[in-house]
């Protein structure tokens, strides 16, 4: 069905540019979406001429028609959402849609303790499972980065749990698998043990508190107001900012009528209907990043200082978010990402004894030259993983609590893209 | 596990919350009227902000004005005298924005004069592509239609700040306006080059095909935008430019509420914002509308409940978020004809303001109703009806409508 819509086009020159004088028509193509019937783009030379405007009202109480072009023919127009039809026909793209070619799979194992000295990882057993390729801990991530601590305001979060858990929640080790099935599993066998420490869960007592998160405050540079917090030790409190103006006592005092009242807000959630999706895609000459992030250039930044590589090798690509209201600011799963793709080409050790049959199809096929694979004595693959966030259980652990008791199997916690463990509001955003 | 961080507001709305409420309970006990009061205390254009700045191109009044004429606040309320009490409550709030900032654009006129955007704002459902596209589409006077915007690739797409804190439309917005000025400037020059006479209006394609002889070679300008800004003095926090524009945006709210179970039906929520010149005025429309949907989550029944650190609620089963059952049955999402001077075509930031006051207008009209004041979130059933059965003036209420009849309190969705 071909739907022909008039669409009058305005040629106000503005200041030298302008379109055709004729209204330019918009067109359906067979398969509905909105084209654009092409009218050449025309620069004009000179001063602003009466012959070049052709005002043409718009349809009464419709401004999702151009309008008249005196204040200009776009500015102010209700134009119809560019991507709508793409997405509501399933059409756009999304990094948690997304596969690649080859590509593998990360799942979490993460901390149910809010803070506590990691005694002991098992891995073992999860390295057992067939499939799984690699599991990484913190010790596997400074082979890499050695200085592992990211973040927008302080670097003060390690890419997985280092020494110490200081969130239920905390990664602490990840399962890289083809299959999702399999890291799933392998996530459940792997047990941690901790000696819980003293954890503060409100952020009015946490500014007083003795108990504190962070050994000390590392800022990181991306804010100017918290550089001279550098070093600082025994606090919780990352934001010092005063605001001092006139003498609030005096006048308080002299008040007619004094009100004091307090209020409370809860905890709530983002919650964006995209969980966090990255995708890490590396090549020699570089890594690309497909991630649901709000700012793909802090992204870019970030990785290229943890790896220890100019910025040019760092790629960023995102594409339409399925919402983020804040969640996907700065540096969130990529981090992980940009270390799980240095398992590309797992050891021979780890090859023999796990995943080999996974890894050998992939071997076949045609990413990289043969005599590449030859050289380096390794399977070189392109390798992307995947830090999934969906829906998962939390996997069970032989936490310091829970040793007491036993391992509760019928009690392990759930966790999810929408459970956000916040112990505590020190953490700047 | 979703990261803790920044969420739309930025700590506006919860600080709104506070004050907004806080001001109407200051209104109520002095016996005045809740939007005279303000009006008394307002801020206007020329006065000074708590940081020292001026206040400049914030229409806080206009905002003000136009909730109270969509409330019909002058007329007398019917607030009801069984079971079901009616009330109204208002707020408003003012918001800087995250600066200073940086942002950095390319516009890409091909040589059939075509035009591709380069720029890295991530439009995330808040339709910023085609806000964008519509300034490139104004300078180079092209339908917006007719602008491709390119994916987000570091590669490609240069440099930008971050997707946060209503800063895209205004600092995007420029650098988007000054790379397609800058294409403009260069297709101008290429007029003259090729020989093009004062007055000739040529089409794009010729130029190019004079210029390299046949249809060939691209355009190509670039925009990079940084407002400026005064630090805030240490120890004072004080500075003279602390935010190169202020949102502003205000909320009135009807509510009915149920005495037997205190469960609270929005009625009306007109939402109010001055977001300057509006590039769409659909999409600040329906940036409002879900900014504001967001909140009445936030408002009335979403939290997250924390045992020892882990969230006990962690599903969408047990976390509740809005539902078209929780859509105000009458909701307005305005915006006032305004002009922000020195931002893009006189556009502002709008993805927050939608966010600032419906917990204080919704919190001020169940004081309306019945006279309790909620001073803790979220203000479901539950909290309504302990506040009720602790105020005595909600005791009688509930005395009056019950009478003997036995309370069946539906938990709902507050658990």
């Amino acid at each position: 069905m071909m739907r022909l819509a008039q669409l009058s086009l305005v040629a106000g020159p503005l200041a030298g540019c302008e379109a055709a004088a004729r209204p330019a028509k918009l067109v359906a193509d067979l398969h509905g979406s909105l084209l654009y019937k092409r009218e050449p783009m025309r620069v004009y030379l000179g001063a602003r001429s009466a012959q070049h405007v052709t005002a043409v009202e718009r349809a009464d109480g419709d401004d999702s028609q151009p309008r008249s072009a005196k204040v200009g023919s776009q500015v102010g127009r209700s134009v119809p959402r560019l991507e709508g039809r793409d997405k509501v026909t399933g059409r756009a793209e999304y990094t948690h849609t997304m596969r690649l070619p080859g590509m593998l799979l990360a799942k979490i194992f993460r901390s149910t303790v809010a803070h506590g000295r990691i005694k002991s990882i098992d891995t073992s057993a999860a390295k057992q499972v067939p499939g799984v390729l690699h599991v990484v801990t913190i010790d596997d991530v400074r082979k890499v980065i050695p200085d592992p601590y990211y973040g927008p305001a302080f670097h003060d979060q390690p890419i997985l749990a280092d020494e110490k858990v200081r969130f239920v929640g905390e990664p602490v080790a990840a399962v890289i698998a083809a299959d999702p099935h399999v890291a799933d599993e392998a996530v459940q066998l792997i047990t941690a043990e901790y000696e819980e420490l003293p954890a503060i869960f409100d952020e009015v007592e946490a500014a007083t508190s003795k108990v504190y998160v962070h050994d000390q405050l590392k800022p990181a540079g991306a804010f100017a107001d918290l550089k001279h917090l550098k070093g600082i030790k025994n606090t919780n409190v990352a934001l010092d900012y005063r605001l001092r103006r006139g003498d609030f006592d005096k006048a308080y005092a002299a008040a007619a009528h004094k009100f004091e009242h307090e209020f409370r807000t809860q905890k709530a959630l983002h919650l964006s209907f995209e969980p966090f999706a990255t995708i890490a895609d590396y090549k020699d000459t570089g890594v690309t990043l497909h991630s649901s992030s709000q700012g793909p250039s802090f992204v870019r930044i970030e990785i290229a200082r943890l790896l220890g590589w100019p910025e040019n090798r760092v790629r960023i690509k995102v594409p339409y978010l399925g919402s983020g209201y804040g969640s996907k600011l700065y540096i969130k799963l990529e981090a992980l990402g940009a270390r799980a793709l240095h398992d590309r080409a797992p050891t021979g050790e780890g090859r023999a004894h796990h995943g080999g049959d996974v890894l050998s199809d992939h071997q076949a096929s045609e990413h990289v030259p043969h005599q590449d694979r030859r050289r380096q004595g390794r399977p070189d693959r392109r390798a992307q993983v995947r830090g999934v966030l969906e829906r998962r259980r939390l996997c069970r652990h032989r936490s310091a609590r829970d040793a007491e008791g036993g391992p509760d199997r019928g009690r392990s916690p759930t966790t999810s893209t929408m459970s956000g463990s916040t112990p505590t509001r020190s953490t700047p955003t | 596990v979703t990261p803790a961080g920044a969420l739309r507001g930025f700590g506006l709305p919860q600080i709104a919350w506070a004050f907004e409420s806080h001001t109407d309970m200051i209104a109520r006990a002095l016996k005045l009227d809740p939007v005279e009061f303000r009006r008394k205390n307002l801020m206007r254009d020329g006065g000074q902000h708590t940081t020292g700045q001026v206040l400049k191109d914030a229409q806080l009044e206009r905002v003000m004005d136009r909730i109270v004429e969509r409330m019909n606040w002058s007329q007398p309320f019917d607030r009801g005298t069984g079971v079901i009490r009616r009330g109204r409550g208002f707020g408003i709030a003012i918001k800087a924005v995250t600066t200073p900032t940086t942002s950095v654009a390319i516009v890409n006129v091909f040589a059939d004069g075509s035009v591709a955007l380069y720029h890295g704002t991530i439009d995330m459902g808040q339709g910023s592509d085609t806000g964008m596209a519509q300034i490139v589409g104004e300078v180079l006077n092209v339908p917006a239609e007719s602008v491709r915007i390119v994916q987000r690739d570091t590669d490609v797409t240069p440099y930008d700040m971050g997707t946060l804190g209503s800063r895209s439309l205004f600092h995007m917005g420029h650098a988007v306006r000054r790379a397609a000025e800058e294409a403009r400037e260069k297709l101008q020059q290429l007029a003259r080059e090729v020989g093009e006479p004062e007055g000739s209006n040529t089409p794009v394609v010729e130029l190019f095909k004079k210029r390299y002889g046949m249809q060939a070679g691209n355009v190509i300008g670039t925009g990079i935008y940084k407002p400026d800004y005064v630090p805030p003095a240490p120890g004072t926090g004080m500075s003279p430019n602390i935010t190169p524009f202020w949102m502003v945006s205000g909320a009135g709210a009807e509510v009915e509420v149920d005495t037997e179970t205190g469960h609270v039906t929005i009625t009306k929520l007109v939402n109010v914002a001055d977001v300057g010149k509006a590039v769409n005025p659909k999409i600040v429309e329906t940036q409002l509308s879900g900014a504001a949907l967001m909140h009445v989550g936030f408002t009335m029944f979403e939290k997250m409940h924390i045992d020892g650190g882990q969230v006990t609620n962690a599903s969408l089963a047990d976390y509740k978020i809005p539902g078209f059952n929780d859509v105000p049955v009458s909701l307005e999402n305005l915006h006032i004809d305004a002009y922000q001077s020195n931002g893009p075509f006189g556009a502002k930031g709008v993805g927050e303001q939608g966010t600032f006051c419906v917990s204080p207008a919704i919190a001020n009209a169940i004081d309306d109703a019945v006279g309790v004041r909620l001073m803790e979130m979220p203000l479901n059933a539950e909290t309504v009806y302990r506040a009720l059965r602790a105020s005595r003036a909600g005791r009688s209420r509930m005395n009056d409508a019950t009478a003997a009849r036995t309370i069946t309190f539906a938990r709902g969705r507050t658990d």
